[in-house]
């Protein structure tokens, strides 16, 4: 998966970034974007983080938009962008955000690919096993 | 080693002498004393998961404050 800055189309997994890390969503359509928290949840506790619908320019919170573009391999996994839109909807409400086990990106994986993943949690986890296996 | 010896040396081994491990004790914040941002908290709960075996929820974040409460959530008493 690769990122540019190309207009989103529905069922796109979108993302913003947000100091060191990014925030993703589900981009239905420009009042419709579906996330699991905030860009920010600072401050919030975990508990009331939920999936929820905002609008484009609340998902990017004043950042800039990307899109993920997806390799051949990837479009062929991915669930159909009605689907991925019908599982995004179908999650409005769900609570249980944990930042290493439960994300924003674990729940974009889940609307498109079925997949629990999050490359960020999995990148860190690789450097720390690489550094206390020096 | 003692199960501290164990968490500070993987401290110095995770953040590769950004913080001195010198001084730390069990009532060291992570926080205020060891300057820990939020990366640096989820770099600590990713090596303490993988190093210790345990699995870090969402009330561990907002709970955990000193090395001792790390050493308690390794030990199962969190």
């Amino acid at each position: 998966m690769t990122w540019t800055s190309s207009l989103p189309r529905m069922g796109d997994i979108v993302r913003v970034k947000v100091r060191f890390y990014h925030h993703y969503g589900i981009f239905l359509d420009e009042e419709t974007v579906v996330q699991f928290g905030m860009p920010d949840n600072s401050g919030v506790d975990p508990k009331d983080i939920a999936v929820m619908v905002t609008d484009i320019d609340t998902f990017l919170n004043g950042g800039e938009l990307e899109t993920a573009r997806l390799s051949v391999a990837e479009k062929v996994k991915r669930f159909s962008p009605r689907k991925t839109k019908e599982l995004a909807l179908n999650r409005v409400g769900e609570t249980g955000y944990n930042i290493l086990h439960n994300n924003c990106e674990h729940f974009v994986n889940e609307c498109v690919f079925g997949r629990h993943d999050s490359f960020f949690v999995n990148s860190v986890r690789e450097e720390i096993r690489d550094k206390c296996n020096k | 080693m003692t199960k501290l010896e164990k968490l500070i040396e993987l401290f110095n081994t995770v953040f590769e002498g950004e913080i001195d491990v010198a001084t730390i004790s069990g009532d060291t914040r992570l926080i205020e004393d060891l300057s820990l941002n939020s990366i640096g908290l989820l770099y600590m709960a990713l090596a303490v998961e993988e190093n210790f075996g345990v699995k870090f929820n969402n009330d561990d974040f907002t709970n955990i404050r000193t090395v001792n409460d790390v050493l308690a959530k390794i030990e199962g008493n969190v």
